[in-house]
């Protein structure tokens, strides 16, 4: 799908405009012919395997600029729209908030609601399209998300549209995309270390443990750079990326903001949120009357941070899974999240003002990029002009509260360099997401007992793709080692299965999963079939 | 022309909730013997077979044999309509695609009607062969249910061996391992709360716990079941219902390479 010729792609877009007999005729037939066959694609991807077919996912999928894929989604949705579902992204100046420019998903019913929210001129374009509009909203991208995944995960040599990048808007010539050195380099030892600590039964928790660690680094590195250079977030991003990793040179940052943000997302569990809170009504009542301001939430819910390295961290993550949440899925969702903060700080009352508003003021800057980066190839000058200039805004309000309250001092730092990693480089976040990638099988897995059964069968497949490219060898060990020791050690063989099994178990829901799940999942299952014959 | 008339209309229910999580549609065959079902879970792995005699009909009228295609959710939604104490009629007409539940209250002051439309199912019927089983094991099904659901979050598969010593339930999964030994017992006050164990040979398969779980549902109808093993053959679990049939579930062993070497 890389290869296709550029030159198809641009008359592609004209002919899907007019249709008219502009080029040569054979041209002319080849476009039409792959857009027929794009729609095509599209349907059975929509309607028999139930995927969300996203502009993003479209445009990656088929080489196509983002342009173009929302203009086929929109084709297709006018031609077999009927009965799909359509996300739309809204972007403009919002009513309240004029300075800032942010996008929001609003499905079909909720659109005109969205678009009263936005002032004057404002942009509408088609998401992406699905069956059904998911319950849990991270299915929406999951799609693109496994997509960019197994894109990026390709050998360094293998010129993919990520790497490529070449429908990104923005170009500059003198950085100079390097495919086999760097790149390489900086994702092969990743996954190894993921595949060695990921020992079969913790895999989840050492994943997101190390998830949090890289988190810390990232938050370090950048908070480093932050400091030398405030007001460039240019070189922040180069500071951070040669740090740690190539590719964010490679990669246009707002192309992959989303995805690596949302991985995050994916390391911490609703759980840990929650606990994550616990500590602090217990302890920040008194703090949080001293400071009011939008910050306080994060010294709120840093403090307990202070106390263990590791809870920061899982802190951090929480503060992540905010930003991230709030913009793709609009006010809605954000409020669920609060909720849980707000249950819990009932007792006092300056507590449960502030918090719920100063998520979404938080939010904001971030939701921006967010959005920005759900039309990523969209070259909008004015968009980054704004970018650039909300950081250091953000930076030095940080800064002045940090001054206020210096118990609060280090959590904010904290939360200043991943607010700022988020937003000028996410491609950092696209390393952390490697790592903790396995954990995302629980997203999925929520997701599928939500819908019905065929959607169970969609997350198989991402499991499969997990199972069989990110733990190819550990499996295969583990295989190997079953055989082994089977001859002897029935404990052993069982621990085995329940490794296999737990995903599968959890994942099938139910007998949906058992048919493909139990065949797949235990080889050593037998079959009725062989007992009994048909009669 | 099929009329089946069940004062104990609980007992409907209650086979409903057995089988219900392991096949989602399944056809009901009537004959002049009884209603019955026999169906595979989607996987292929386990089989549960409904035997309802006539006999235990209070009417019972099959004018030629029908196979009614039944999708059990939508079965057993009805059925929750039905008071406990209601009387369960089905009815169905010759070539209709529509089956009716009529319930009436114990006193007949109530009465009502469900209609439920009828589906296409290919099932594959199985036939089962009658096997000698080695082992034999008569147990409360309580007991059973119990140690299923234990073992269960332990483990994901449940080696069941019987010797002369007793039955051994034994699991392990990440977290450790988990055994449980039922000795025979037969000296109890209630019969149904002895453990028989009929062994001819030792037998010791393993099993997924998943679907025992799932043969557990079936609890309601019968104080004891009966889990019949056999190497090379899959375990039968078999609760009685009342008097009037039996519901079986087969089960697939987990294939051991293992199994070859055991004493």
């Amino acid at each position: 799908m890389a290869g296709k010729p550029a030159i198809a792609i641009a008359s592609l877009d004209e002919k899907k405009r007019k249709y008219l007999p502009t080029k040569s005729q054979k041209s002319e037939k080849m476009t039409l012919t792959h857009t027929l066959n794009v729609l095509d694609e599209i349907e059975s991807l929509v309607s028999d395997q139930l995927q969300v077919v996203s502009f993003k996912w479209l445009s990656r999928n088929f080489s196509l600029s983002s342009n173009t894929a929302k203009r086929l989604l929109k084709d297709f949705v006018e031609k077999h729209g009927k009965g799909l579902e359509v996300v739309y992204i809204v972007s403009g100046c919002l009513k309240n908030g004029p300075s800032n420019y942010s996008a929001k998903l609003a499905s079909s019913t909720e659109l005109p609601e969205v678009e009263k929210e936005f002032n004057g001129k404002y942009s509408v374009h088609i998401y992406s399209v699905q069956a059904s509009v998911p319950m849990d909203p991270a299915a929406i991208w999951n799609a693109e998300f496994v997509q960019a995944e197994d894109l990026s995960r390709q050998p360094s040599a293998t010129d993919n549209c990520l790497r490529g990048n070449r429908f990104c808007g923005i170009s500059n010539s003198f950085v100079k995309r390097n495919i086999e050195g760097t790149t390489g380099n900086v994702t092969a030892p990743r996954t190894e270390s993921v595949r060695t600590n990921a020992a079969p039964a913790q895999k989840g928790t050492v994943l997101s443990n190390q998830g949090k660690r890289f988190q810390h680094s990232n938050a370090n590195v950048s908070h480093q750079a932050k400091n030398e250079n405030n007001t460039a977030p240019a070189q922040n991003q180069s500071a951070k990326s040669s740090s740690d990793n190539e590719r964010s040179l490679l990669v246009p940052p707002n192309k992959k903001n989303g995805l690596g943000e949302k991985s995050v997302s994916g390391t911490g569990g609703l759980l840990k949120n929650m606990w994550g809170r616990v500590p602090v009504k217990t302890e920040d009542e008194s703090a949080k009357v001293e400071v009011k301001i939008h910050i306080n939430d994060h010294s709120e819910v840093q403090k307990p941070s202070h106390d263990a390295d590791n809870k920061g961290g899982s802190e951090d993550e929480n503060q992540d899974v905010n930003f991230k949440r709030a913009p793709k899925h609009e006010n809605r969702k954000r409020k669920v999240i609060l909720d849980f903060s707000d249950e819990e700080y009932e007792d006092a009352d300056v507590i449960s003002l502030a918090s719920p508003s100063s998520p979404k003021v938080n939010s904001r800057p971030d939701g921006k990029f967010n959005s920005e980066d759900s039309c990523p190839e969209k070259p909008d000058a004015g968009v980054s002009q704004e970018i650039t200039f909300d950081e250091p805004e953000i930076r030095e309000e940080d800064r002045e509260k940090t001054a206020v309250d210096a118990s609060t001092t280090l959590p904010m730092e904290k939360i200043q360099a991943i607010g700022s990693e988020a937003e000028v480089n996410p491609s950092k976040r696209r390393i952390i997401e490697a790592p903790s990638s396995p954990k995302r099988k629980k997203m999925l897995k929520s997701r599928i007992d939500d819908r019905g059964r065929e959607v169970t069968e969609v997350v198989w497949e991402v499991t499969d793709t997990k199972v069989k490219k990110e733990e190819d060898t550990e499996t295969s060990k583990k295989l190997n080692d079953g055989k082994n020791a089977n001859g002897v050690n029935r404990a052993v063989a069982q621990k085995k299965s329940p490794a296999i099994g737990n995903a599968a178990a959890t994942n099938a829901g139910g007998k949906a999963g058992s048919k493909k799940g139990g065949n797949i999942k235990d080889p050593k299952q037998g079959n009725i079939m062989s007992f009994f014959k048909k009669v | 022309m099929l009329e089946l008339r069940l004062v104990q209309g609980s007992l409907l229910k209650k086979v409903l909730e057995a089988v219900k999580d392991l096949v989602n549609d399944a056809n009901f065959d009537c004959s002049s013997t009884g209603f019955s079902l026999q169906a595979m879970d989607s996987s292929h792995v386990a089989l549960v077979s409904l035997l309802l005699r006539s006999e235990g009909f209070e009417h019972y009228r099959c004018d030629r044999n029908i196979s009614m295609g039944m999708n059990l959710g939508n079965m057993s939604k009805m059925l929750k309509c039905a008071g406990n104490d209601d009387i369960i009629t089905i009815k169905a007409d010759d070539g209709s695609d529509t089956v009716t539940f009529m319930f009436e209250s114990p006193t007949q002051d109530k009465i009502a009607d469900f209609e439920m439309k009828l589906m296409d199912i290919d099932s594959e019927h199985l036939g089962i062969p009658d096997a000698e089983y080695h082992s034999i094991v008569r147990m409360p099904s309580g007991e059973f249910s119990r140690i299923c659901k234990d073992l269960s979050s332990i483990g994901d598969t449940v080696v069941i061996s019987v010797t002369k010593e007793g039955v051994k339930f034994s699991t392990a999964g990440d977290i450790g391992t988990a055994n449980i030994v039922l000795r025979q017992n037969t000296t109890v006050d209630k019969p149904e709360d002895a453990i028989v164990i009929e062994m001819n040979e030792p037998v010791s398969l393993s099993f997924a716990l998943r679907y025992m779980n799932s043969f557990t549902k079936a609890t309601p109808l019968s104080e004891i079941v009966t889990i019949s093993l056999s190497s090379e053959l899959p375990v039968v679990v078999e609760y009685k219902v009342a008097e009037m049939g039996y519901i079986r579930y087969y089960l697939a062993p987990k294939i051991e390479e293992e199994e070859d070497t055991k004493p």
